[in-house]
């Protein structure tokens, strides 16, 4: 039986990790609080503990699971518009593979994309503007905007295929 | 450069996505592979900016405070009923076996004709036993079919105590080479589900709400 203290060791462990894997995927720090913690409460009402060996993986695979479970009850304008994964091929990419790919498509962009496309590339997906906003503040036309991040894709898409 | 117009549509259907139907964004995400594949690696990137940046620095006892207020307390009791649901059908289901009278057993864990709970047979160890190797993945697969071929590599059977959870869709991996307890304990973090090994059956049931 697994009890408060197990618990509490195992929270302090890996909270943490499992955190930012959540927001990660989330984008959201209270949704992303609420996945990790409903995990620790079924560990406890289903009485799981994973293998000494497993913890870790068992751990992340549940945080996985539990956002794209989220994710899967909003509606789809609400995926789309926050760019959440929608594909199950994806989703169900080992973990470690999948931050892996994630920081590898980030570091192409900064490394490889020339100006202005790296800093269209990075306000659109780390800024998470819009083109409208993009096109207001470098006082371009929105075409102009659409084409270069069309560009920087398709650039990407062919040198590192993910 | 030339540039994709189905990518063109693309960026510009995200900006404002409550301008078209489910299907109509479906359509655009799948115009060609090459748009399916600049989704996710526009996905890929919002993530990946997220993930790169340090991690924030987690109070973790403040934390696990915000959980033993919010959700430890709430909660605390909800395992023991569900548990004693589990060995009291687990008890009767093994007495009623013994007595030849299976099917009854199933139908006093639901009496609509609807939600009638379904053994799934055990295999015979010899012949039945799957020959599979390594991680499996079941992409948008009904429960009962997942169910058939993983209780099948353990020698197991199934009872749905209820059948609407027979239907239910996932997308999972199983590791054959993993315990079953650890692909139960991977089903059961899916809201709603509730798996039990018990013997040599595996029950399978939704999750009971605690009795107000």
């Amino acid at each position: 039986m697994i009890d408060k203290t197990m618990l509490h060791r195992l929270f302090c462990q890996y909270y943490s990790e499992m955190i930012h894997l959540a927001r990660t995927l989330l984008y959201a720090d209270e949704e992303a609080e609420d996945v990790v913690q409903d995990i620790f409460v079924r560990l406890m009402e289903k009485d799981i503990f994973p293998p000494d060996d497993k913890v870790k993986s068992y751990l992340m695979t549940a945080v996985r699971n539990g956002c794209i479970n989220r994710i899967r009850r909003k509606s789809m304008t609400e995926q789309i518009r926050s760019l959440y994964s929608i594909e199950a091929e994806t989703d169900l990419m080992l973990i470690e593979q999948r931050l892996d790919t994630l920081d590898a498509v980030c570091d192409f962009a900064d490394s490889h994309l020339s100006e202005p496309h790296r800093t269209i590339f990075r306000l659109r997906f780390k800024e998470d503007l819009t083109l409208k906003e993009i096109a207001q503040q470098l006082d371009m036309n929105l075409k102009t905007i659409s084409k270069y991040l069309s560009q920087s894709i398709q650039e990407i898409q062919r040198l590192y295929r993910h | 450069m030339e540039t994709n117009p189905n990518i063109s549509r693309l960026l510009e259907m995200l900006d404002n996505p409550e301008a078209y139907s489910d299907q109509e964004i479906r359509d655009i995400i799948n115009s060609d592979d090459e748009t399916r594949r600049a989704y996710q690696l526009m996905v890929a990137a919002k993530q990946g900016y997220i993930h790169k940046q340090p991690e924030k620095s987690t109070d973790v006892q403040a934390a696990w405070q915000r959980f033993e207020s919010k959700k430890l307390k709430v909660k605390k009791d909800k395992s023991a009923s569900v548990s004693i649901f589990y060995k009291i059908a687990a008890s009767l289901i093994g007495i009623l076996m013994l007595s030849g009278i299976t099917l009854a057993a199933f139908r006093i864990f639901s009496p609509t004709e609807e939600q009638q709970p379904t053994e799934m047979p055990a295999p015979t160890y010899q012949s039945s036993t799957l020959n599979v190797s390594g991680a499996i993945r079941f992409s948008d697969v009904r429960l009962d079919s997942i169910l058939t071929v993983v209780s099948s590599h353990y020698g197991k059977a199934v009872c749905f105590l209820d059948t609407t959870a027979q239907e239910l869709r996932l997308s999972t991996m199983w590791n054959c080479e993993d315990s079953l307890s650890v692909f139960i304990a991977t089903l059961n973090e899916f809201d709603g589900l509730l798996l039990k090994e018990e013997g040599d059956t595996v029950f399978v049931g939704t999750e009971i709400e605690e009795a107000e």
